[in-house]
């Protein structure tokens, strides 16, 4: 058994100094040493961030909810058209969990709430039931959470709101390549801060997305939509091959937060967010998109009638007037027919 | 549960080795191996524990009546009742259902209705272990167990039971019945070393080709004449390590509990033939076909034609004992075809040199792969015109498959299998084994997967 020991003693203090390294380097920020550059936006905790400091100088009265689709959505646009000041916190990868653990910070920092605008991606009721990575890790998101009753517990069950198995977990969740590349860029772009590339997304201070690079590529001419298309196809093939159903769990984890903006009093605006018309063909040649996002209208339908909410079907950019050539990518909309989309849903608002 | 996951690294696998190595009696650990055998099954679907039961005690009992029977037809009787009823749950869960949808084609107003069927996991491995057992003691090769527990053991060791190796009763009957024998180092170290070289195979290596050549073969159509041929060497390279890796982590465990469990691969992209190929690949599913199905068909005893008939036969339900398809029937029909072409024309290729041989029956192979990793004939037949230059797609070809492949060429070519490793047994290998167990966790705590061969 010695050799057995000697093994486990390699592995213990192998892990040990690497988890020292990772926390030192920090390269998502989440550790707030703050000696290296954050290579890898952490949209929860950034948007958080920033939430703190916008709220200091004015609170918002309206908020926005969803995934990286709804990113676009411009405060600002929404402020003009309401007259309410309002916060873009959607988050990337966005779950019905996310939503409601973030309405749920939102209104722990003493912010009433008057106006709720979710982005609902087809995929934000996946029946994988696993929630991202970034809220698992992220203690002020699943504290929150963890506040408030939940309908169906066993989304986040293993995952304790404090306490050192969480401490463990939120170590364990680092133990991956990519985060080992992460910090191994960190620490280069520490050395040479030359090599660092101009940023592919950033938040402004009230959490509208700006895709720097692409934005200078389109001012250059040099923007190619097509570049990473099959990447971006395959990315969403991979995510809907395995979805067969809507998640019941995640179902009624939508209307708990609906419910309890309700009762809030705040007016809640339900719009399901759109794929590139390429994208939805190609899904729905390949997997079960059509019948899931059939689905969602469904439940979105159900949720409106039985909350008294507004709700609007966005997955067909005709629905909100927005064009083809107002694509970053094979999902996420530009600033164009983000606006179009604000548009098109403040319309009912007056 | 799977060897690459969290649980079963930290939280299974600890607590059965305290339990096993803490117990003193052998009668103790038999009774740990089987009960973590059914902990292990049932952490997928408890359920279907009653099933691994079922089929144990069924063999465990034929196996002593076997024993006292005075008459050959006795004991006959008691093994053709056994493997009926092994065959029988191993064909309804596994064939119904294609059975049934077959007969609904060629004749609907006969065929029985298809059923919601789940296959249990593992069921096509531990029913030829219980098959092999009771073959074995009917044929006197293996004297049958009075205990229980060690036969359960036997057939719910977690280290092989739901994607093998098939190991044979008498193969690790003698470390059965030592295994109330304290730790052996060298084993131990073995076992470490074994079990962390699979892991780097499946988590590094068959998990990352995975990553880049799933995405191409979902959209098949897409494919261009250079993802073709790409996609079915990376396909081959990612089924090589992923069940070599698997078997390699069994084999590993196997040791850490003082059982010595069979090899399974012998670098089977170095065969120099189809045979030679089937003599390194799955080695214990080669040889239970040969001793359990090819030799009580005839053999080569029956005349030359029958030999061949014998080998397509075997070869044939040894593709479909991998799941229930038409495209593994024909995978199993090609290799019997080839194995049958190999007798007949193996004289004259003999001045053939060593090197075009090897890659003959690679290129032989691969073909085969991609019939077996196809999901329908229309699949095989597009991804085959593909690499033949039959219509071309639009797909990108990423070049870390490209990568990749350079890197599976080069390493089954020129590194040496598992088994013919020298594990350093000293204490100071034990860094080097924690080193690569942890490079292996970055990449198995990135993303879970599944070992390929459980599906069959």
């Amino acid at each position: 058994m010695r050799f057995l020991a000697a093994f486990m003693l390699a592995v213990a203090a192998l892990a040990s100094c690497y988890a020292s390294l990772i926390r030192l380097v920090d390269p998502h920020g989440e550790f707030g040493t703050g000696l290296f550059p954050v290579v890898e936006l952490d949209a929860r905790a950034e948007k958080m961030r920033l939430f703190e400091a916008y709220r200091a100088k004015a609170a918002p009265e309206g908020l926005v909810l969803g995934s990286s689709r709804a990113m676009k959505l411009s405060p600002r646009t929404l402020e003009t058209e309401t007259g309410r000041r309002f916060f873009n916190f959607a988050v990337d990868n966005a779950r019905a969990e996310d939503d409601l653990a973030i309405y749920r910070w939102v209104r722990g920092q003493g912010v009433p709430i008057k106006v709720l605008v979710i982005g609902l991606d087809v995929e934000a009721l996946h029946d994988d039931d696993k929630p991202d990575p970034g809220l698992v890790r992220n203690d002020g998101l699943v504290q929150a959470l963890a506040r408030g009753p939940l309908p169906e517990p066993g989304l986040l069950a293993s995952v304790p709101p404090t306490g050192p198995i969480r401490t463990l977990k939120k170590y364990k969740s680092t133990f991956t390549i990519e985060y080992l590349s992460d910090a191994v860029r960190a620490v280069r772009f520490h050395l040479r801060p030359e090599s660092r590339p101009l940023p592919q997304m950033e938040f402004e201070p009230d959490g509208y997305l700006r895709y720097r690079r692409w934005e200078v590529e389109r001012a250059a001419g040099t923007f190619r939509f097509d570049r990473d298309l099959e990447h971006c196809l395959t990315k969403y093939l991979t995510r809907f091959d395995q979805m067969s159903t809507l998640s019941r769990r995640r179902r009624a984890y939508l209307r708990q937060l609906v419910e309890e903006a309700n009762a809030d009093g705040a007016r809640v605006l339900l719009w399901i967010t759109s794929l590139h018309p390429m994208t939805a063909r190609y899904l729905e040649a390949h997997t079960s998109y059509a019948s899931l996002l059939e689905a969602t209208r469904a439940y979105e339908e159900a949720i409106a009638r039985d909350d008294g909410i507004a709700a609007y079907d966005f997955s067909r950019p005709e629905s909100y007037e927005g064009t083809a050539l107002g694509w970053y990518d094979c999902a996420h909309i530009d600033e164009a027919n983000a606006d179009r989309v604000a548009a098109a849903m403040v319309r009912a608002l007056r | 549960m799977v060897f690459n996951s969290s649980v079963f690294l930290f939280a299974f696998l600890p607590v059965v080795f305290t339990a096993f190595w803490l117990a003193k009696t052998r009668q103790q650990r038999y009774v740990i191996l089987a009960v973590s055998g059914y902990v292990f099954y049932g952490y997928w679907n408890w359920r279907f524990c009653a099933l691994l039961l079922f089929s144990s005690v069924v063999s465990f009992v034929s196996g002593l009546m076997i024993g006292r029977a005075e008459s050959r037809a006795v004991r006959r009787a008691w093994m053709i009742g056994s493997v009926a009823v092994d065959l029988s749950l191993l064909g309804f869960f596994k064939y119904y259902n294609f059975v049934a949808a077959n007969l609904s084609r060629l004749a609907p107003d006969f065929a029985p209705p298809l059923l919601e069927i789940v296959l249990p996991i593992g069921i096509s491995f531990y029913t030829f272990h219980t098959i092999s057992y009771i073959v074995d003691v009917a044929a006197g090769r293996v004297r049958p167990t009075h205990d229980f527990f060690e036969y359960l053991a036997y057939v719910s060791l977690f280290s092989q039971l739901v994607a093998g190796p098939i190991i044979r009763f008498r193969e690790i009957e003698e470390d059965l019945e030592r295994i109330d024998g304290p730790p052996r180092e060298d084993h131990m170290a073995r076992g470490i070393g074994f079990f962390v070289a699979g892991l780097v195979k499946k988590a590094i290596i068959a998990d990352s080709i995975a990553s880049w050549i799933d995405p191409m073969l979902a959209v098949p159509q897409s494919l261009s004449a250079a993802g073709a041929w790409l996609a079915a060497l990376g396909y081959a390279f990612q089924l090589y390590y992923d069940f070599s890796g698997y078997s390699d982590m069994a084999v590993g465990l196997g040791l850490m509990f003082g059982l010595r469990i069979p090899q399974n691969f012998d670098s089977p992209y170095r065969a120099t033939g189809i045979a030679d190929f089937w003599r390194r690949w799955h080695i214990s599913l080669s040889r239970w076909l040969r001793d359990y199905l090819y030799i009580p068909l005839g053999g080569n005893r029956k005349g030359e034609a029958r030999t061949y008939v014998n080998l397509i036969v075997t070869m044939l339900l040894g593709g479909l004992w991998h799941g229930a398809n038409w495209t593994f029937v024909v995978w199993g029909a090609y290799h019997g075809t080839l194995l049958a072409l190999g007798r007949v024309a193996g004289p004259a290729f003999a001045a053939v040199p060593e090197v075009l041989k090897r890659a003959g029956t690679f290129l032989l192979v691969l073909f085969g792969w991609v019939i077996f990793r196809s999901t329908d004939f229309a699949m095989a037949g597009l991804w085959l015109g593909k690499m033949l230059g039959l219509g071309a797609g639009q797909g990108v070809v990423p070049a870390a498959l490209v990568l990749w492949v350079v890197v599976g060429l080069l390493l089954v070519n020129l590194v040496p299998e598992t088994w013919e490793v020298r594990f350093g047994t000293r204490l100071r290998w034990a860094p080097v084994y924690a080193t690569a167990f942890l490079v292996a966790y970055l990449f198995v705590n990135q993303q879970q997967t599944v070992f390929l061969y459980y599906q069959f």
